[in-house]
C-alpha cells in the first residue's frame, strides 16, 4: 500500500460552453462572460425553460480524420476529445502503451440520453437490448488502447468529484501509473430538458435575455440553466510527474463526501452533513479553514439550494466564511450537470494558474439568505490562490467537496 | 499448484441476500419489498422507483433480517448502487409519449429515479445512510467495477460499512413502444455489506494474470450468495487489475 502520496493534475482536455481548452475557458471565466444562449437544437415551442449552455461541434482530435470522427456516437465524441487532449497535454499520449492508464468517468444517465438519440435518428436500440453492448468508458479505454481497469461512477450532479477522488486513491494504492478522470454530460435534448422542467428546476424567466438566466445567490434567481461539456484529467503521482519534469496543475489534496439521507431531489435544510463534507475534505488534505484561499461553490442558482449551501460554507468555515472569496461559476457556464464538478476543478486551476478569481456573474441583488460569505460579485479579483475547495452536490442527497492545491 | 497472485484489497462480506423476481411481481413488492427495518418504509420512497431499485432494496432488507441487524444503524455507512441498463422501460414509454407532446407529458422523475445515481441514492434516504453514496457500473461490466469500486472505498476505512447493491435484469426486458415489456424479464439483485474485519465471506482483489475473462453477472454472483458453502468460491475479472474473488470462509 502507498496511500498517502500526494496525487497530481498533469493534463487536462475539455469542451464546455465557455471554451475547447483550459486557456480559453479560463480567459471567459475571468472575463465574467457567459457561455448561455437560446436553445437552437430542437423545437423548445413547448418547453418552459428555452436557455442552455450548448457545445455546439467538438473538435477532432489529432490524428483523426474528421470523417471517422463524425462516425462516433456524440459521447464517444467527447470523451475521446477530452481524453486524448488531456494525455497529450501531460505528455503521455505517445507513451500511452507503455505504462498502466486506468480511467474513472463520472457519467450518470448515459444509457437515458443514447437511447433518446438513438430514437430522434430513427435507432430502435432501446426496443433491442442486443445492441448494448459497452460503456462510453469502456469504449474509451478501447479506443485509446488503454491498458489499466475503467470504471464509470455517479452521484449526479456530484459525479466528478466522485471520479476524482476514486483515481486518486487507484494511483496511490499503485493500481494504476497514470488515470484519466473526470466527468462528461450532454443532458440537453428534449426528454432531458422536459424532465428538469417538470421537476420545475430551471430557470423559466429569462428565455429573452438568457445571458442573465443563471444568477447564483441572487435574490431573483429562479432555477438552474442546463449545461453541458465535460472535462478529463490526467492525473498521476507526484513523484512521476517530478521525475519526467511535468507540469503540475494542481493536487488532489482532499476528498470529503456525505448524504442528506432526506430525500432524492430537495436538499436537506440541515447544513450539517453539506458541512460534514467540506470539513472532511479539509482534514483529508491537512488544512483549515484559515488556509482556504477560495471556495468554488455549487451553488446552481436555485432558490432552496444556494441558501443552503451558503448556510453549509458558513458551518464549516466558521468565522473565516466572511473572509473567504466565495464565487459560482455556474453563473456563466450553466450547470453541466454530471459534468459540473470536473468543470469546476477546471475553475480552480484557472484561478491558480491566473492567480485570480472568478466571479458570480449576474449577482445583482444578493438574496439575504446568502449573506455571510465573501462573494466575488459580477467581477474577478486578482489575488493569491494557493488552496480552493470544490463543493459539488447532487440528486440522492450526495454532497461531495475537493481540497485543491496549487503546485508551486 | 496455485498461480502467483498480489492482494490489491481485502475486506469481509458480513451479511448478503439475493433475489430473482419476475418483473411483473415488482408492482407487489414496491410499499414494502422486503422485511421491515425499524419501521415500515414511507409509501413514497419506492413509487417512482426503478424496478431495479425495488429488486436491490428486496435484497438489503432480507440481507438486514438474515443477519438480524434490525436495530443496527447504518448513518455513517456508505452504499454504492450498480445497476446495469437502468431505466429501459421507463425511458421508452417517455419516448413515446414525447412524440405526442415533447414537454408535459415527459415524467420528472426520469433524472432522480433512472439514473445510475438512482438505487444508491434510494438507499441512502430509507435507511438513513449519511456516508458518501454514488452508483458505479451501469452497463454489461458493472459488477466487477461496483466490487472492485467497493473495495477501493472500504479500504481507506474512513466508513465503518458499505453496502454494496448489484441489480440487472436477465433477460433484458424488449419494451413495446409504450414501455410494456413483451417479454418476461426477470431481475437479479444482490446486496452485501462489506466491512474491514468481521466474520462473513472473504471478498479479495487480487493482481493476477488470469485465464478468467467474465466480468461477472449480478445473475450467477446472486446464485452464489443463496447457497455460498455449496460452491465455496466466486470469481470475475476486472479488466486492467486482475481478479475479484469471493470465497466462504468458516464462521
Amino acid at each position: 500500500m502507498q496511500t498517502g502520496r500526494p496525487v497530481w493534475i498533469t493534463g487536462i482536455g475539455t469542451a464546455n460552453p465557455l471554451g475547447v481548452s483550459l486557456a480559453e475557458t479560463a480567459r471567459n471565466l475571468l472575463a465574467g462572460r457567459p457561455g448561455v444562449r437560446v436553445i437552437d437544437r430542437f423545437d423548445t415551442r413547448k418547453h418552459n425553460s428555452k436557455v442552455a449552455g450548448l457545445v455546439d461541434a467538438i473538435p477532432v482530435p489529432s490524428g483523426w480524420s474528421a470523417t471517422d470522427f463524425a462516425e462516433l456516437e456524440r459521447m464517444d465524441q467527447l470523451a475521446t476529445w477530452c481524453g486524448s487532449e488531456a494525455l497529450r497535454d501531460s505528455g503521455w499520449w505517445d507513451k500511452r502503451s507503455a505504462i498502466r492508464i486506468g480511467i474513472v468517468l463520472g457519467n450518470g444517465g448515459e444509457w437515458l440520453r443514447l437511447w433518446e438519440a438513438d430514437s430522434i435518428t430513427g435507432g430502435n436500440r432501446i426496443f433491442d437490448p442486443c445492441q448494448d453492448t459497452a460503456t462510453t468508458v469502456q469504449n474509451l479505454k478501447k479506443r485509446f488502447g488503454l491498458s489499466g481497469p475503467a470504471v464509470t461512477v455517479a452521484a449526479a450532479c456530484a459525479s466528478g468529484n466522485y471520479a476524482l477522488a476514486e483515481a486518486r486513491k487507484w494511483i496511490q494504492r499503485g493500481w494504476v501509473d497514470v488515470c484519466l478522470a473526470g466527468a462528461v454530460d450532454l443532458t440537453i435534448s428534449p426528454l432531458g430538458l422536459a424532465s428538469f422542467d417538470n421537476l420545475r428546476a430551471l430557470s423559466t424567466k429569462r428565455n429573452d435575455t438568457p445571458q442573465r438566466a443563471s444568477r447564483p445567490f441572487d435574490k431573483d434567481r429562479d432555477g438552474f440553466v442546463m449545461s453541458e461539456g465535460g472535462v478529463l484529467f490526467v492525473l498521476e503521482s507526484e513523484r512521476s510527474a517530478r521525475r519526467r519534469g511535468a507540469k503540475g496543475y494542481a493536487e488532489i489534496a482532499g476528498f470529503g463526501a456525505s448524504s442528506d439521507a432526506f430525500h432524492l431531489v430537495i436538499p436537506s435544510s440541515d447544513p450539517q452533513p453539506m458541512a460534514a463534507a467540506m470539513r472532511q475534505a479539509m482534514a483529508d488534505a491537512g488544512t483549515s479553514a484559515d488556509q482556504i484561499d477560495y471556495v468554488n461553490a455549487h451553488a446552481t442558482s436555485t432558490p432552496v439550494g444556494d441558501a443552503g449551501e451558503s448556510r453549509a460554507i458558513k458551518l464549516a468555515l466558521g468565522e473565516f466564511a466572511a473572509r473567504v472569496p466565495v464565487s459560482s461559476t455556474k453563473g456563466m457556464t450553466g450547470h453541466l450537470i454530471c459534468a459540473a464538478a470536473a468543470m469546476e476543478t477546471m475553475a480552480c486551476i484557472a484561478a491558480f494558474e491566473n492567480q485570480a478569481i472568478p466571479p458570480t456573474i449576474n449577482l445583482d441583488e444578493l438574496d439575504p439568505e446568502c449573506e455571510g460569505l465573501c462573494h466575488v460579485r459580477n467581477n474577478a479579483i486578482q489575488r493569491p490562490v494557493a488552496v480552493a475547495l470544490n463543493n459539488s452536490f447532487g440528486f440522492g442527497g450526495s454532497n461531495t467537496c475537493m481540497v485543491l492545491r496549487r503546485i508551486q | 499448484m496455485e498461480e502467483q497472485r498480489e492482494i490489491l484489497a481485502a475486506a469481509v462480506v458480513s451479511a448478503w441476500a439475493s433475489v430473482c423476481l419476475p418483473q411483473a411481481e415488482i408492482e407487489r413488492l414496491r410499499p414494502q419489498p422486503g422485511p421491515t427495518y425499524r419501521k415500515p418504509l414511507s409509501p413514497k420512497t419506492l413509487r417512482f422507483a426503478d424496478d431495479q431499485t425495488v429488486a436491490g432494496m428486496s435484497a438489503l432488507l432480507h440481507a438486514i433480517h438474515n443477519r438480524g441487524w434490525h436495530d443496527r444503524s447504518f448513518a455513517d455507512w456508505g452504499v454504492i448502487g450498480v445497476p446495469r441498463f437502468l431505466g429501459r422501460t421507463v425511458t421508452a414509454s417517455n419516448i413515446h409519449r414525447s412524440q405526442a407532446d415533447p414537454a408535459f407529458s415527459i415524467s420528472p422523475h426520469i433524472i432522480p429515479n433512472q439514473c445510475l445515481h438512482s438505487i444508491s441514492g434510494a438507499v441512502s434516504v430509507a435507511l438513513g445512510i449519511h456516508g458518501p453514496n454514488f452508483g458505479v457500473g451501469g452497463g454489461p461490466q458493472a459488477v466487477s467495477e461496483g466490487l472492485v469500486t467497493g473495495l477501493s472505498v472500504v479500504a481507506e476505512l474512513r466508513i465503518p460499512g458499505l453496502w454494496i447493491i448489484c441489480t440487472e435484469f436477465d433477460p433484458e426486458p424488449v419494451p413495446e413502444p409504450g414501455g410494456q415489456p413483451r417479454n418476461a424479464p426477470i431481475v437479479h439483485a444482490a446486496a452485501m455489506a462489506i466491512e474491514g474485519s468481521a466474520s462473513g465471506i472473504s471478498l479479495h482483489l487480487y493482481r493476477q494474470s488470469s485465464s478468467i475473462s467474465h466480468a461477472g453477472s449480478v445473475k450467477n454472483l446472486a446464485a452464489f450468495l443463496l447457497h455460498p458453502k455449496t460452491e465455496p468460491r466466486w470469481q470475475c475479472a476486472m479488466d486492467g487489475i486482475g481478479v475479484v474473488e469471493l470465497i466462504t470462509t468458516a464462521q
